[in-house]
Parts: structure tokens; sequence; C-alpha cells
């Protein structure tokens, strides 16, 4: 299928399979949900709670790191600025000079200050930083009191610093400086006690006096750091909770992509941000292909592997500006930017380009996606169809995106799978062409608009066996619209549950009628369809309606197709074993079109086989046809089914089936359906058949 | 890592290298000569000191030449002076001991700030003496500014030196106690203080440290 292939405009395609699969998702759902509450209630484990307050403090100790390499600067500054304000020269009679305070500030300053910048572009919010840092500030705050006389003023710079230095957090940067100031203060007293303690009373060892003052505001601010910890190490544990319930909010909890609800922030904010056509991008709507059967035959766990390993695939193959999204169960959405003009430019030659557009991404998707997934041993092939629609040219917003794409993708599922489709100007005709004719359906259903006719089924012997009801929609401006155009499109829109109800009602309500008066000399056949079959109480459901009307459970026969059963065949056959347990007949439908097994069919209790016209229309020309027809009907008998050919249109046909032992007759060659006032007229002067079927239109 | 090491080997010297010059600019005594054991008597401007009241108190007492002399030699853009004066002031305030109080403040054609400008630098009152190029700092054998010398009223010298701890330092130490003991007692001081200032002359054989 090339990219620009024609859509499906064909509304009678359904697409049971997908609708099926979805509902089991939705059904399947609240397990991924219960685990996903689980973890989110779960209390962060205590390693985690220390790494993430490991990587809270070094952060922090960079932050203050900076701040401190700046407050530094800035002390260096104001060291040269005390030693030019109090004497920029120092002079010997008539000769001055640049005074060595000023010199020693620029210089030993800028030691003290340009080391531990240094580390903090080096190695921020690392121990060794913060402890240089500790060492230099304290010895800037001894500078700075040596500069300025060793005024007692200045030695509250020393109680300053350490109250700065708390902000760390770290009882080893308090211990370190005041290990400094202590020893800086040892030195002085032993050498220079004027310098320090202003007097030379009680020297040298005051400086132990001035050493445990500092000591004495270290164990103040020990203890605010030490109860400060606590609130952090609290407010980690809080905020990873948060993150957590935020990162779950927002992300697939088995593949760990952002789910649907950060898609709509995605597109969103890339549509807010596009202007004018730049910053175009594609949104590819991708589902895996046969996903559901290796789901259901290998298990929900390694169908989740398999999950997380299509999600990496698909994620490996898109470029790095790609968002990728897990919608639900094997539907995700990839946001691919449209590589702009120049590099389409570049592509042409040999070079490639740096991300490849929506085409490359979607190739590549398939080629990934076609590898065989290993599992147990065992290699799984999957596939995948992705539709494809570009912003701005098929929508402007979410959900025209994802409508658009996600319609290109059912046409490329219904063109054979694992290809991809752009969205196109056809498709949108298509498509606002079946919600128009969905709208009409919904109108006619509100109008009451339909009705049901019969189609006399007979015993080979001549005697009526019982009826076909068959749904007529009759619209005032358009007239009688076939089945074959509206029943696929209920299908797909759901209301085909809607109409299957009424279906259901109006037949209880005749065959309640009709037997109540003695005319109806068997069933009334009842067409099921898949959707409905799918529903989890459709058994109840339909025992109800009989109850309801009153009628008799032999007097409903359900006829069910073999692709309805193929969806989920334990769901079906658990239904039409309650209802036949109820007393309803059940009759396999269009026999020999779908590709429901045999070893399958035998499992059911099913009373009725109806053999599809295919092989009646050569049955009475065609060996194969008659050998093939021959043995379904012996393979019927043998399980205890009545069979019925439908669509015998000759007399030929007819009589080849009488002579094969087929019970029953259905065909335009007997009757074609009839309204209920005809079916009626039928019931009350025509049991058996004509005389000379061939001239029943 | 070698070069870690060194950085590291750097950063410490460097630190190291600062600490200790900064303590030695500070803990250097200036250059000092003996100064004159008798107040010489042919020096006019000194024997004009002679009314001077350091303090209100002190203008009530009998105040004369007879007084004891404190000369203070000073260059006036020294920056470790003030702390001499401030010290000078504080040991005034205790002693209680009348003096006749003098600034010898050096002067020259490059340095020649106002008398008031260093008169403001004391709290008690001063006579102010120009000492033009330093001849008379010479004759007292001052050669730092800040030394400080004490003649007492019979002209004999008790005490010369500096009084501050360090440059540009206040605060109690032996000098300033040893002062304030020659004011009360009218004792002679044995011992001669280290002086911490800047020098006073700038001819190599007065410069003193460099400070």
């Amino acid at each position: 299928m090339s990219a620009q292939s024609q859509p499906h405009t064909s509304a009678a395609t359904t697409e049971l399979p997908r609708l099926l699969r979805r509902a089991r998702n939705e059904t399947s759902a609240p397990r991924s949900d219960t685990r996903q509450r689980a973890n989110e209630n779960a209390i962060p484990p205590a390693a985690a709670v220390e790494a993430e307050l490991r990587r809270q403090r070094t952060l922090l100790c960079a932050r203050i790191d900076r701040n401190f390499a700046w407050l530094m600067l800035i002390q260096w500054g104001a060291a040269i600025a005390a030693a030019l304000w109090i004497s920029p020269l120092s002079w010997a009679g008539d000769t001055s000079y640049l005074h060595p305070h000023v010199t020693l500030a620029i210089l030993y300053g800028g030691a003290l200050t340009l080391v531990p910048f240094a580390l903090t572009r080096i190695h921020p919010g690392q121990r060794i930083t913060r402890l240089t840092i500790a060492v230099m500030q304290m010895l800037m705050s001894s500078l700075l009191i040596h500069l300025t006389g060793g005024r007692i003023e200045t030695h509250f710079h020393i109680f300053g610093s350490l109250a700065f230095l708390a902000f760390y957090l770290d009882w080893q940067v308090l211990i370190v400086a005041s290990a400094t100031i202590a020893i800086d203060h040892l030195l002085r007293g032993l050498f220079l006690p004027y310098s320090i303690f202003g007097t030379y009373a009680v020297q040298p060892w005051r400086w132990l006096e001035h050493t445990g003052w500092v000591v004495f505001s270290d164990v103040f601010l020990l203890i605010a750091c030490a109860d400060r910890i606590r609130d952090l190490r609290e407010l980690t544990v809080k905020h990873m909770e948060r993150e957590k319930l935020l990162h779950h909010a927002r992300f697939d909890a088995l593949t760990g992509l952002p789910n649907r609800s950060y898609l709509s922030e995605k597109m969103a904010e890339m549509t807010r941000n596009s202007h004018r056509g730049q910053n175009a991008f594609a949104c590819l709507y991708i589902d895996l292909d046969r996903f559901k059967e290796v789901n259901e035959q290998m298990g929900h766990l390694s169908g989740d592997a398999i999950l997380r390993s299509a999600a990496e695939r698909i994620h490996s193959r898109l470029g790095e500006n790609a968002f990728l999204a897990r919608l639900a169960g094997d539907e995700f959405v990839a946001l691919v930017p449209e590589p702009p003009a120049s590099s389409l430019l570049l592509a042409t030659g040999d070079s490639p380009t740096p991300s490849p557009g929506p085409e490359e991404a979607a190739r590549a998707i398939l080629r990934s996606l076609l590898q065989p997934f290993e599992m147990h041993g065992k290699a799984i092939a999957l596939g995948a169809s992705i539709g494809i629609s570009r912003y701005p040219q098929d929508g402007l917003d979410e959900d025209e995106l994802l409508l658009r794409s996600d319609r290109a993708m059912y046409n490329v599922k219904r063109a054979g799978r694992n290809d991809y489709l752009f969205h196109s100007a056809e498709m949108l005709a298509a498509s606002n062409q079946r919600d128009e004719a969905e709208r009409f359906l919904h109108h006619a259903i509100e109008q009451n608009e339909f009705a049901l006719h019969y189609q006399p089924i007979f015993h080979a012997t001549g005697d009526i066996a019982g009826l076909e009801a068959l749904i007529r929609w009759n619209d005032p401006q358009r007239g009688n619209i076939p089945p074959s155009l509206f029943i696929p499109l209920a299908e797909e829109t759901g209301l085909i549950l809607q109409l299957g109800a009424f279906v259901l009602h109006e037949a209880c309500k005749q065959a309640t009628d009709w037997h109540s008066r003695g005319l109806l000399p068997g069933r009334i056949a009842v067409n099921v369809s898949s959707i409905e079959l799918a529903r989890e109480d459709y058994a109840e459901v339909v025992i109800r309606t009989l109850r309801q009307h009153y009628t008799p459970p032999e007097a409903i026969e359900l006829e069910v197709t073999e692709t309805a059963l193929v969806n989920d065949f334990a769901l079906a056959e658990r239904h039409l074993r309650e209802l036949h347990e109820y007393g309803i007949r059940i009759s396999i439908d269009d026999f020999g079109t779908g590709y429901s097994s045999l070893g399958r069919l035998r499992q059911l209790t099913l009373d009725t086989l109806k053999i599809d016209r295919i092989f009646v229309d050569g049955v009475a020309t065609s060996e194969a046809d008659r050998t093939v027809v021959e043995h379904i009907i012996a393979m019927a008998h043998t399980l205890g089914m009545r069979v019925v050919a439908e669509g015998v249109e000759t007399e030929n046909q007819l009589q080849t089936l009488r002579s094969l032992g087929c019970d029953e007759i259905q065909g335009f060659l007997l009757s074609k359906p009839l309204d209920r006032q005809g079916a009626e007229a039928l019931l009350l002067h025509h049991h058996s058949i004509p005389a000379n079927a061939s001239s029943q239109p | 890592m070698l070069i870690r090491f060194t950085l590291l080997f750097a950063a410490v010297l460097a630190v190291a290298t600062g600490w200790y010059q900064l303590a030695r600019f500070s803990s250097t005594p200036g250059e000092q000569t003996a100064a004159p054991a008798r107040l010489p008597s042919n020096i006019p401007q000194i024997s004009a000191i002679s009314e001077i009241k350091t303090t209100p108190a002190l203008a009530a007492a009998n105040s004369s030449s007879q007084t004891p002399l404190l000369l203070v030699f000073m260059h006036p853009r020294c920056s470790c002076t003030p702390a001499t004066l401030q010290q000078l002031d504080h040991i005034l305030d205790v002693s209680h001991a009348p003096v006749r109080l003098a600034l010898v403040v050096y002067q020259s054609a490059v340095v020649n700030e106002p008398s008031a400008q260093s008169a403001r630098l004391l709290r008690h009152t001063a006579q102010i003496v120009p000492d033009i190029n330093g001849r008379l700092a010479r004759r007292f054998g001052a050669a730092t500014s800040g030394e400080v010398v004490l003649y007492s009223s019979g002209g004999q010298l008790l005490y010369q030196g500096g009084i501050t701890p360090l440059r540009a330092h206040t605060g109690d130490s032996l000098a300033s106690d040893a002062l304030r003991l020659a004011l009360t007692t009218g004792e002679a001081q044995d011992k001669t203080f280290n002086v911490f200032g800047c020098p006073i002359f700038s001819a190599p054989s007065h410069s003193g440290h460099a400070g």
C-alpha cells in the first residue's frame, strides 16, 4: 500500500475485532490500575529516601557554594575597600607607597577567595568544596579583623560566617570552620596576642575563651542544622511521594511512556507553540496487529512484556524530538516533527536527515515490529497498523488529529494491516459521509423508522418451520435503505445494540402474538450481532426481553455468525449455553464463510446450522458444492443439528437439497421476506410449500 | 591527581604566606634611637609648651611649665598613629596626671597637613608643634611615628617608646602601663618600649622597617 493510497469509503466495512479488543482492554484496565494504586500508596523505601536526600543536599550545597563564591568575592572587595579606606598609602617621611594592607588584601584576600571560587566551578556541591569554603571564610574573617585593627565589632564576622556556613547542614563544615578559627586564634594568641585580644592580659590562653564562644555558637547552629535536616528529610519523603503521584498521573505504569493525559498536554503545547505552519508535526496512531491473540494465548504477563518491548522498539525508531505515548492496550501515539524544508532538500542528496520524518518513522516502526519478539523461547510475530494525520493540514487540535489518525489507522486495518496510511481529503469526505449517515441512523431510531419483515423457513416436507426476522429501514425521503448499508455502520458506531434490542423486542412481541393465536408453527429467528454477543449481560438481556413479552423460549431462535464467535469465544459460549438452557434455540448462521474451527463449534450447544448461500448457489450445478453441502449436512446431523439451506432460488437447488437430506429451506424461491401483514396472511393460509414453488417471486 | 596536589599545595602556601606577612607587618617594630636623658633647654618650640591644660579638670590644677612634658612624635599621614593617640587618650583618662602635652607633627614640603587635622585625632587638648623636616624628631631620637617621650618637671627622661601593642592596634600593653605609671608616680622607666608605626624619615638611615 502506498502512503497516500485511497481510503476505504464503504461504510459497510466493520471493525468489530477492534471494538471488542477495546472493550476487553477497558475491562482489563482495573488490574493495572490496582497495581498502580498500590505503588502510589507505597512509602518510598529508606534507601530511596536517602538517595533522594543526598541528591537534594548536593543540589542545596551546590547552590550555597555558588552563594558563598559570590559572597567571598564581595568580602574580598570589602577587604580591599577597607584597607584603602583606612589607608591607601603608607609613608616614610616624604616617601609614600601602597600600604601593605592593601597589597595583602588583594593578594591574600584573593587567595582566600579564588580557591573556593574555583572549586565551586569544578566540584559544585562536593564536600571538598564546602570544607575549603569553611576554612577560607574563617581566614577571611581573620583578615578583616586584622585589617580593622582587631576591633571587637569585626569579630562578629566570625559568627556571621558560621551562621552562613550552617546553611550547608553539615556538621563537618562547622567543625572545620571552628577548628580553623581556633588554630588561627591559638597562633595569634601565642605570637600576636594583641592582634586579637586588644590587651596583653591573661595571654596567650585567652584564645581558649574565644574558641569557647565559637563552640557555644556551633552548638546552637548544629542543633538548628539537625532540626533542619529532619525537616528536609520529611520534605524529601513528601516530595518523592508527590513526584511519584505526578509521574503516575502522566506516565503509563507498564511501559513508562507518557500516558493519554500527558499526550494531551504535549499536543496542546505543540499546537500552541506552532505559528503559521512552522513547527508542523504529524500524529502517528499506532495499533499493534494480532496483539490480542498473543495476549490471550500467552497470558497477560507475556503480553505486558511484549508491550514493553514494542514500546522500546517504537521509541528507538523515533527521533529525539519525537514524543511517544501509550494510549491504552496496544495503541500508541507518536508526535513526530515534520522535518523543515531545508532538511528535506538535504535529504534528497546522500546525507541522511538527522531526525526521521513521519513517513520514515512509520516505515522504521513497521520494520522493527516485524522482527519477532522472543518470549519463553518462542518467536512471536506482530505487526502494526499506523494512521497518520498532520498538523495543521488535518486538524488544529488534539481531538481532530487523533480522530483522523485513528480513522487512517482503521483504513489500514481494513486493507489488510501492517502498513501505514496518511489521512487524506478523500478519507475526510468519507468520514463526513459516515458521520452524516450516523446522524441519520440516530434520527431513524428516534423516529421509529425501522420495521421487521419476516422470511419464512420451510421444512423440506413443505410445512412452514418458522420465520427469520429481518430489519428494514423505511426512510421517508430516501425510501427503503438496504440493511447491507446501515447494519455495518450501526455495528461500527455501536448503534447495533439499539437496533438489536428493537429487533428482539419486536420479534418477541410478534412471536407471542402469533403463538397465542396458534399461528406460529415453529420459531422466529433473530440475527445476533457480534457486538451484542460481546456484552457481558447479553444472555440476561435476552431472557429479560422474552419474559417481558411472555414469549415462550422455543418460539425464538438466535442466529449467530461464525465471525461473531471468533472475538471472544469463551464469553459467547457462556451466553449461548445459558440461553440454550433457558430453552432458546441457537443457530449458526452463514456456515462455511467464517473462520471458526469445527473443534470450537463442537463445544457450543447448537440446534441449527444454516448453510451459506455461496454453497447453495452451485449445489445443483457444481459437483464440488454439492459434495460440500452433502458433507455439511452429514456432519450437522451427526452433531444432532438440523440444517437450513438459505438463498434457495431455483427448483433444481430445492430438489437437490431435498435429495441431500437438508431439513429446511429458505429462499426467494419459496418466499421473499414479507411484512407483518403478509407474514401473518401466509401463516393463516399457507402452511406448506406452494404447489408451484418456482412461480413464487 | 598531581595537578590537583600541586594546586592544593600552592593554595595552602599562598594562604600561609599571606597570613605570615600580615602578622609580620603588624608586629615588626619601627626603628628607635635613644632620646636625650635630659630635656634639651635650647629648643624654643619645646620651651613654649607650658600652658596647655590637657583636660578641663586639670585646668583648675596647678599647671605650669613645671609640670611633666609629654611629646608624641607623629607622621600626620601614618595610618597607625591614630591608634597611638587613641591609646594616649585612654592613658590620660586613667592617670589623671597633669602634663604638658604636645603632638610633634612631621612637616615638609611634601607632607604639610594643617595642625587642626592632627589635633582632631586626639580627644584631649594638646599643643601642635610643627616639626619642620623632622628636626625635633631627630633631636629626640624619634624615628617612628607614634613614639612617645616623657620628661619630668625637672627635665629627666621618664619614658621612651610606643604605646600600642602592634601597628594600628589599640589595647592595654606593658608599654601603655609603663607610661601610665611614669605619669602618675614620676618614676623613670628603665625599659625602652617598641614603637609600631610608619617611619618618620624617608632617608635610608632612618627608614626603619618599611611599613
